[in-house]
Order: C-alpha cells, then structure tokens, then sequence
C-alpha cells in the first residue's frame, strides 16, 4: 500500500478504480445541467456511468461518508451532496 | 531589487461570505478586522502586484491532471460563489517571468490559461485586496490530492520565488490562503485539533518556522493542516526565522481562523 492510500488519512489519493465515481461527482457539482437532471431523475445521470450497485446507489443518497469508503474524495462528494441540496432549497415545492 | 512588500496569510472559510446562523458573529467580525487590516497594508506599501498563494478544492482543476503547483496566466481571474462573481486583473508578465525563472532556477511550475476561482482566493481577495487596482498573480498548491507537494518542497518553491521576485522591478506582496485545523468533507469536521493549531502558531511567533517546515505530510493531515503549505510557500519567500505577527485566531466550531503577517528581515522596511 503506498503513503497517499493509507485509511488513516482524512484525504487520501482517489484510487484509478474509483475514478468514474470522481468524474460523476464533480459533473454533479460543477455541472448546472447534470445537477438539474440529477434532481429530476437521479438513475438517468447515474445510467450508463458504469458504476458498482453500491457506488450507484451512494451517489443517488449523495452519502459522503460511503462516497468516500468506496474512493470517492472527500471534497467532491461533500460538495456535490452541497450544491444538490442549495439548488434543491430553491426549487418550488 | 525590489523592496519587499508584506508577507502575509489568511483563513478563507467560504462562512466569511455571508455567514450562516451556525457562524459565532464575534468570531466572524474579529477574523474580517484582520483581514481588514491587512488590507491596509496594502495602502501603505502600494505594491505593483499581488502573489496570491492558494489550494485549489478539486474545482478549479480536476484529476485530468494534478499538478503541484500551478501560476495561472491570463488576462483576468474570475470566479463565482455563492451567487457573486468576482473577476480581477492578473500581471501576466509577472505571471509568465515567473514559470520562466523558476524552470530555469529548477522548479518544474505547471502553467494553466484556463481556470476560475474559488473561494479559497475570492474570499481572502474580497476581504483583503477588496477594489484596490493591485494586479495578482494566482499561484495554486496542490493541498488536497495525495500525494501532494512535502512541507520542504512547498517551502523551497517560496524560497525560489523570493528570490525570483526580488531580482523583478516590481514590488509584489504576498498572500498565502489556506486555513489552519479544519477537515471539510470528512467526519471530523466538527473536531478541529486547535492543540496544534495553538503549538505551532507559538513557534512560528517565535520565529521558528523550522517547525512547519519539519512537519510531515501525514501530521499535516492528521491536524487538518494540509492548507498550510500554502503558508509554507508565503514562508519561503521570506526565510523561516521571520516572527509571524498573528492578528487573530478564532477557534470556531469547525475550523481555526487565522490571520497575519510576518515580520520582514531585519533593515527592510515595506513602507
């Protein structure tokens, strides 16, 4: 195991392997038109990104604490969870 | 040679824009007088150009490719936060003789045209700089993306830069962002060690910057002080024996907030 991927760290090197996980997460972050389709239809944005089932379905909860078990960064899941739930306040109910 | 302009650092917790109820205002108001105060500096000493050290929060740059340490060149940087846009002049020039010197001088500096800023440089910017016509020039450290740059490295580059800059005709200050004990994004991030944060801020007032230099990766991260080699970096163009003048440290709930300046060698004077 290298230094960057030891489990103690708090921010530890996105492995390769969870790298579609990475580039979802920050397209929801960044992304104005992903993150309205995620709000709208979260399975459509998660479709076709080649996920895990356990991957999947932490983006869909946005649950940063198994985003980040599963090699997410923390910053990206934290600040996709972020954006998605401001713009979620905005919208009417 | 350029006389030295201030050397200094900042909190940039995105809380300062528009403080959230959970925000003590206290804490909130002593951080931006300091902030504030810095800005005065600025007035004092006029300088030509802004060196604006930052850590990037994986939003200006993405793992296409990570880079250590990144000069931004281009006409102006531009960012938006919280519904508010901010855009600023950048000294290109300045810019681009700086990745020249430093390859020459040894440093491998990554160079971008294309990136906007977030809030770790809008918000010490807004608060410091505010409308002064003061170009920048954004300098951004890889602080969150293992493996990043070592202590000893961040603090050579400043090293390097220092004396780059003092070569230059302009007289450019020096602004380092980065937060002390905070872990956004992780479960401690109610938990800051503000233990370390009080141990060090004790010895670099004493001149002993050794001891941030000394820090190893995994003790900057196990703190919540991996913002810090931005400090380092601010550090480097100065030397580490420079008492840091601490204007403020407010240990909020999830993140110690701190601002200063340290003190310019013995015989220069920035005003």
């Amino acid at each position: 195991m290298s230094r960057s991927t030891d489990p103690s760290l708090h921010y530890r090197h996105p492995p390769a392997s969870a790298f579609r996980l990475n580039k979802l997460l920050y397209r929801v972050r960044m992304d104005d038109a992903v993150r309205q389709q995620f709000l709208a239809d979260p399975d459509s944005v998660v479709a076709g990104c080649q996920l895990s089932d356990e991957a999947a379905r932490a983006v869909k909860d946005l649950d940063v604490n198994k985003l980040s078990a599963l090699g997410a960064h923390p910053l990206l899941a934290f600040m996709a969870r972020f954006n998605v739930e401001h713009e979620r306040r905005q919208q009417p109910s | 040679m350029a006389e030295l302009a201030p050397v200094m650092a900042s909190v940039h917790a995105p809380q300062l824009i528009a403080p959230p109820p959970t925000e003590d205002p206290e804490q909130v108001r002593l951080t931006l007088e300091a902030m504030a105060k810095l800005g005065r500096r600025l007035d004092e000493v006029q300088p030509d150009a802004l060196l604006l050290i930052a850590g990037d929060h994986l939003e200006g740059f993405f793992l296409n490719c990570v880079a250590p340490f990144t000069v931004f060149l281009a006409e102006e940087a531009s960012g938006t936060f919280a519904g508010r846009h901010w855009s600023y002049p950048v000294a290109n020039e300045l810019a681009l003789s700086l990745v020249e010197d430093c390859l020459e001088a040894g440093f491998d500096l990554a160079y971008s045209q294309e990136t906007e800023l977030d809030h770790a440089s809008l918000v010490p910017l807004h608060y410091i700089l505010g409308k002064r016509p003061i170009p920048i020039v954004p300098l951004f450290v890889n602080v969150y993306v293992p493996p990043q740059p070592p202590p000893t490295r961040c603090y050579q580059l400043g090293q390097a830069l220092g004396d780059v800059l003092r070569r230059r005709p302009e007289r450019v200050a020096v602004l380092a962002s980065g937060g002390m004990s905070h872990y956004p994004g992780t479960e401690r991030y109610g938990n800051p060690d503000y233990a370390f944060d009080y141990k060090l801020l004790d010895q670099l007032k004493a001149g002993h910057g050794q001891a941030l230099i000394d820090c190893p990766p995994a003790t900057l991260d196990d703190t919540g002080n991996v913002e810090l080699r931005t400090w380092l970096v601010a550090m480097g163009t100065i030397g580490h024996d420079r008492p840091l003048e601490l204007l403020t440290y407010q240990p909020t709930w999830h993140h110690g907030y701190a601002v200063g300046e340290w003190a310019l060698p013995d015989g220069e004077s920035a005003t």
